[in-house]
């Protein structure tokens, strides 16, 4: 979850929080709130009604031989009576009483209070609906309620957008410096903009940072290329000088032979030295990937080069490329070598009159290439550690040195192919190539 | 001919020159950037063996500026450094052919042939092997006049057992030729030998195949 999301939903939450706390509290304080601003209503009423007793007498309420007055609006929300009563203690209270008014009980909220007004007493009593003061309360809080929702969305939604704007360089950050940041030679070392502090100084660490990266990327470069120079120089003189010896007519044959061992060596160090130093530059991203690639092309370029040994050894080969794929931002001699390294193996560990097959087909999120074979397979166990560098697994091929498959791996790597390997000991192999989708 | 060998390495050097004058090429060695760019301005040099990581400057700079004073020398680049903008620049510039060390001497003896063909015209339209006769131009063995029908890489094989007639070349050797510098090529005497067998029995077939010399344990040879 984005930061921003994280803040923005934060930020509602506590808002739900607090309305839901509102929605909860509010009723019971606003229903008190309603009693008591009716009670004292209610108690103004009383002195209204007494002042105007003391003013004009009972008789204005009532009349000649009645006992009781009553009088209700026209809604029945409230009421007024005054009726005669035997002498007893004094009342003044206010309570909750159900009445019933023409066949319907109401609710009221009443006051009763007893007086004395010459000889008589009289209880007057004022009600005021409960039900009007229930609506009173209901509409407020459902009011209170969406307006407190409406601004609850409107905040948390300006939350985000203001989450969005502050954090915007944040993910120019991210993007620039650490997602687009493919390789330490084409770091870019622009500062991003932005009035954030913090924002800039994770910036300026990360440049620190790469600097650092981009200078012992440097000095691997060149460690690169002057252990190839310091390595493959004494190895080049020892190859001239024997190649120089072997052309001494003088030579005796036991000694011509033992020139040819030491040749092999020098070619055994040669080779593993140019694979260890090819596998280290293709990590190092010395090769430009800045050509697009038939797959088909290719195999045929691959078949063309092999077909001399697939003579020699009986095996016939077959290609398959349909339809056709091109990987784009791809380095082809690298591919080259990838291929012809796993074609070379399908021929080396195939059996007199085998075949090989190389397939291209469309596949989920891409394209395979398969390279299969019918050779004698690899065992289960020696699978996980097949693209380890010099295991040789169970070969017996002395001029095995274990970097082919190692460096297809790092081919492959480089290039985002990943690779799967089938094989059943007896039956064959088969090597999976999967290409993204462009 | 005429070779200036641009090593600053004394062995390589050595040894190159030994190499090329058993091949009666005379050779002039400079040791850095300096002492070549003297040379290439006295003397005018039929090939050019340009090491790149001289101990006072690039190779590549003193080709540059050889080419901007209108060399007319073949110029092969010899490095160990192998980078592929090496190649590429190099190339660029001019050079003729570029070999990453280390190679075989009858390698880069058969490259400077190929220039030589390609460059200067001095090739012979053919040569002679037994019975037949390589025509290294078109890439094609004749029998008298009658084309022998070779693959790719038994006319390779052949036409560098011809081009170092009576030279042992080990099986690593002809490997390499044919097989050039790829990674974990496989290298297998057995192809050579298949090769060797191939050829035998299909020139055989047209005359004596004798100069077609296998030397135990080494290699082969064409004595002619």
């Amino acid at each position: 979850m984005k930061l921003s999301t994280k803040f923005s939903l934060f930020n509602a939450l506590s808002r739900v929080a607090i309305l839901l706390l509102l929605v909860g509290v509010l009723p019971p304080v606003m229903s008190q709130l309603a009693l008591v601003s009716t009670d004292n209503r209610l108690a103004q009423k009383k002195e209204k009604v007494l002042r105007l007793i003391r003013r004009n007498g009972i008789s204005t309420f009532i009349e000649g031989d009645q006992s009781s007055y009553g009088s209700y609006n026209l809604l029945k929300e409230e009421f007024i009576s005054l009726e005669e009563i035997p002498p007893g203690p004094r009342i003044d209270v206010i309570e909750d009483s159900k009445r019933a008014v023409e066949d319907e009980i109401v609710e009221y909220r009443v006051l009763s209070y007893s007086f004395a007004q010459g000889p008589k007493y009289y209880l007057l009593e004022i009600g005021r609906s409960t039900g009007s003061i229930d609506e009173t309360e209901r509409n407020f809080r459902t009011y209170a309620f969406y307006i407190l929702l409406v601004a609850v969305a409107l905040t948390t939604l300006a939350d985000l957008a203001f989450f969005r704007y502050l954090l915007e360089p944040f993910y120019t950050i991210i993007r620039q410096r650490l997602k687009n940041a493919h390789h330490p030679a084409a770091f870019n070392f622009t500062p991003i903009p932005t009035s954030t502090d913090d924002f800039r100084y994770l910036d300026e660490s990360l440049r620190e940072m790469m600097t650092t990266i981009q200078a012992s990327f440097s000095k691997e470069r060149k460690f690169i290329a002057d252990a190839s120079h310091e390595l493959l120089t004494p190895l080049a003189a020892l190859q001239y000088r024997f190649d120089n010896m072997l052309s001494d007519e003088s030579l005796s044959d036991e000694n011509l032979l033992r020139v040819v061992e030491s040749q092999r060596t020098v070619h055994r160090l040669r080779t593993i030295i140019k694979s260890l130093l090819m596998i280290s530059k293709i990590e190092n991203d010395q090769f430009p990937r800045t050509e697009s690639v038939s797959l088909g092309q290719l195999v045929a370029e691959v078949s063309e080069e092999v077909q001399d040994r697939l003579a020699v050894l009986n095996l016939s080969l077959s290609q398959e490329v349909q339809p056709d794929f091109v990987v784009p931002a791809a380095n082809r001699g690298l591919l080259f070598t990838l291929l012809f390294n796993l074609v070379s193996n399908a021929i080396k560990y195939n059996r007199e009159g085998g075949q090989i097959m190389l397939l291209g087909r469309p596949a989920p999120g891409g394209y395979v290439l398969e390279v299969r074979d019918t050779g004698r397979g690899i065992r289960k166990e020696q699978l996980p550690r097949l693209f380890h560098r010099f295991d040789k697994g169970s070969t017996t091929d002395p001029d095995s040195y274990g970097l082919g498959l190692s460096i297809v791996r790092t081919i492959a790597d480089l290039h985002g192919i990943r690779i799967e390997v089938n094989s059943i000991e007896g039956l064959g192999t088969s090597f999976l190539l999967f290409f993204p989708a462009q | 001919m005429t070779v200036l060998i641009v090593e600053d390495e004394r062995t390589l050097a050595r040894e190159l020159g030994i190499f090329l004058h058993q091949q009666n090429f005379t050779c002039t060695v400079a040791r850095t950037a300096r002492e070549a760019r003297t040379h290439l301005a006295d003397t005018p040099f039929d090939f050019v063996l340009l090491d790149l990581g001289l101990p006072d400057g690039d190779g590549l700079d003193v080709l540059a500026e050889a080419k901007q004073n209108d060399l007319t020398a073949a110029v092969i680049i010899l490095t160990a450094r192998g980078a592929v903008e090496d190649r590429i620049g190099g190339l660029e510039l001019g050079a003729d052919d570029y070999l990453a060390k280390p190679f075989s001497l009858p390698e880069l003896l058969a490259r400077m042939h190929a220039i030589t063909r390609r460059r200067f015209g001095l090739h012979k339209p053919l040569v002679g092997c037994g019975a037949f006769e390589l025509d290294l131009q078109t890439r094609r063995l004749l029998h008298q006049g009658q084309e022998v029908s070779l693959s790719v890489k038994e006319f390779d094989v052949l036409s560098y057992l011809v081009l170092h007639k009576n030279r042992v070349m080990t099986r690593l050797q002809l490997t390499e030729h044919i097989w050039g510098n790829l990674p974990e090529a496989g290298f297998d005497s057995n192809y050579i030998d298949a090769h060797i067998k191939n050829l035998r029995k299909k020139l055989g077939l047209l005359a004596d195949v004798e100069w077609l010399e296998t030397v135990r344990g080494v290699g082969y040879r064409a004595r002619l």
